[in-house]
């Protein structure tokens, strides 16, 4: 027999039953934790990011924000009749990009650069009936969907070759207008004349301050009710490795001199809390890796003494210090492998029985879907590396003792 | 007497186990053992015989003098050197019959060639031989917890011969069978004595079992008298 030392650790598993169960117990939930708290708060966060990065230009070319006070009473001169219910508000406008063909034309030759497209977005009102509401407004051009992915989205009607008739909203909002597809809102911007649009799509980004406060309509339209005649308010722009947002906006920030943001600086908090997240999850795993090492040890200190006799019968037969000790540290070995696959399959079950029990709840705080819930290989792939890690942490100082003990010692023990 | 017929001798082995009041466990040993001798080591009890033979069985070291196996002198082996040499050449039987409760009693007989990383079919129908041997041929597949005292010793006695080594010790290897089976089992020590040239030594408190053998050691307070 070439490794008869794997032989007798395969027996010894089987004969020392409860010893067995403890440490493949210990090592399964361990791997399940690691894997699924990771996997749960990952899916919310990719889940966030990914809605977020293709629901907005992955970089932005735009200017400081103006801010100004809607003029109530031009409001209720122009509406008059339409009984509204105009409360105070403080708008906010982008500075006007003046010639954004002469920008696109300075940035064009930028290797990252996919896809440009200027835009006219600000704040206005929408009124149906009595239902009036805030939102942010954006002319888009056609090429609008090469930069952001509205289609996708798209649950009713259409969001492409908008006319100076039509007017795209999000899903929330439409509910709470109670408008569908065919249906006329008017909207009212800076200029304080409203204008008469028809509903032709719905979309449904999933994002709460997506759905419920943006609305795309032609970019004439957005000018206009921006008063901004043919200015646009900004510029979006996609790029080939979103990863890469950040040095291709600084080298655009230097060609034009505008202010420019990423999809990463927009979303900082989101990114500095995933960061946050992953540090905590370091530290709950460390956590983990210690407690279920510890039991491990204490585990086989146990199981090493009550077989000290049999380690000097092997000794006395001729067992090598080495052989010992792989008989011990191949059982730890066997054991946390047993103990990954069952916390494998563990995680998985707790991700399902985790997506059941809150897709009743239908919505959380930044999303009106619940994301898909993966496992996360990354971090599977480290709880095999725990395993393996703590399985030779745990079983190498007993097993250890164990190859040191003398034979007649052993014996007479 | 030519040298390459002493299989082991030893020049003035003391073993002296530390502590407080430390103990002279032997007390210059000097002792040679020839090839194919059957020998009985005798002494009341704690007069140093199980220490012999553990020292002399490499279980245990010396704490001064020098032992010689084939010539060889064994304080400079490491514990791999040691360990191989008890694998290929020495079997032991001790007092309790020590098996891995574990295993078969066919594994357990096949212990030493496992270790020795060479099992195959004739190894294991020597194996099975042996057990029959010492009359447990339908006991092959019965782990020790299913059989009686005196069968376990058998299965250790078989074990010990599994390797057909050069020497076995054996402290009271009859002590816990009765005097039949204890008379059956001496007699098949003897008898492999006789045709395979293995050298016995065999720690024992009865008198009788002790003058069947060629030479008597006596050990009186850690000395030979």
């Amino acid at each position: 027999m070439k490794f008869y030392e794997l032989f007798i650790a395969i027996r010894y598993i089987n004969a020392n039953f409860k010893q067995s169960i403890i440490i493949t117990t210990a090592v399964s939930i361990g791997v399940a934790i690691i894997i699924w708290i990771p996997s749960i708060n990952l899916s919310f966060m990719d889940d966030l990011i990914n809605r977020t990065v293709s629901s907005a230009p992955n970089i932005t070319i735009q200017k400081e924000l103006d801010t100004f006070v809607i003029n109530k009473e031009l409001f209720a001169e122009k509406l008059k009749g339409e009984n509204l219910l105009l409360t105070d508000q403080v708008l906010t406008r982008k500075r006007k990009i003046k010639s954004s063909r002469k920008i696109i034309e300075q940035i064009k030759n930028i290797e990252q650069i996919e896809a440009t497209a200027p835009f006219a977005e600000g704040q206005a009102l929408l009124i149906r009936g009595g239902e009036e509401r805030g939102v942010s407004i954006k002319g888009i051009m056609p090429d609008e969907i090469k930069i952001v992915d509205i289609e996708k989205d798209m649950v009713k009607g259409r969001i492409r070759d908008l006319t100076i008739n039509d007017i795209v909203i999000g899903q929330t909002l439409a509910d709470k207008l109670k408008v569908g597809i065919g249906k006329r809102i008017k909207a009212a911007g800076v200029s304080g004349k409203p204008i008469s649009l028809k509903v032709v799509g719905i979309f449904d980004t999933g994002l709460r301050a997506k759905d419920e406060f943006q609305a795309y309509v032609n970019i004439s339209i957005g000018q206009q009710l921006l008063n901004i005649g043919t200015d646009v308010t900004g510029i979006g722009i996609k790029v080939k490795d979103i990863y890469k947002a950040e040095d291709v906006a600084a080298e655009v920030r230097t060609k034009t001199g505008l202010y420019v943001t990423s999809w990463m600086e927009d979303n900082k908090q989101i990114l500095d809390q995933l960061n946050r997240f992953k540090l905590i999850i370091l530290f709950i795993n460390f956590l983990i890796i210690f407690s279920a090492a510890t039991s491990i040890t204490s585990v086989f200190i146990m199981l090493v003494a009550s077989k000290s006799k049999e380690i000097g019968i092997l000794k006395s037969m001729g067992a090598e210090n080495k052989s010992i000790m792989i008989i011990f540290m191949s059982q730890a070995m066997f054991l946390s492998l047993l103990g990954y696959f069952i916390g494998l399959l563990l995680a998985k079950l707790m991700i399902i029985g985790y997506s059941n029990l809150i897709e009743s709840s239908g919505e959380t705080m930044f999303s009106t879907q619940i994301p898909e819930f993966k496992l996360n290989t990354s971090y599977a792939l480290l709880a095999f590396f725990y395993s393996i890690f703590t399985s030779i942490l745990a079983s190498i100082l007993p097993s250890y003792q164990a190859a040191k003990l003398k034979p007649v010692e052993a014996i007479n023990a | 007497m030519p040298k390459e017929e002493i299989l082991l001798s030893l020049e003035n082995i003391n073993k002296v186990y530390p502590g407080a009041q430390p103990v002279n466990a032997l007390i210059d040993i000097n002792l040679i053992i020839k090839k194919g001798e059957f020998i009985a080591v005798v002494g009341p009890s704690g007069s140093g015989k199980s220490t012999l033979m553990n020292v002399l069985g490499l279980l245990d070291a010396v704490t001064s003098g020098k032992l010689y196996y084939l010539g060889q002198e064994t304080s400079k082996w490491d514990e791999k050197q040691k360990a191989v040499f008890r694998n290929r050449e020495i079997g032991f039987i001790f007092q309790a019959h020590l098996l891995l409760a574990e295993f078969t009693a066919l594994e357990n007989v096949l212990m030493p060639a496992y270790i020795a990383r060479q099992v195959n079919h004739s190894l294991e129908k020597r194996a099975k031989e042996i057990l029959t041997i010492v009359g447990l041929e339908d006991k092959f597949y019965v782990k020790p917890k299913n059989l009686s005292g005196g069968q376990n010793q058998r299965i250790a006695i078989a074990r010990a011969l599994m390797n057909q080594p050069s020497v076995v010790f054996a402290d009271e290897p009859t002590g816990a069978l009765d005097q039949k089976t204890g008379n059956d089992i001496y007699n098949l020590f003897r008898k492999i004595n006789a045709e395979e040239n293995m050298t016995f030594i065999i720690v024992t408190h009865e008198r009788g079992l002790a003058q069947k053998a060629d030479r008597i050691i006596e050990i009186v307070d850690g000395q030979i008298v």
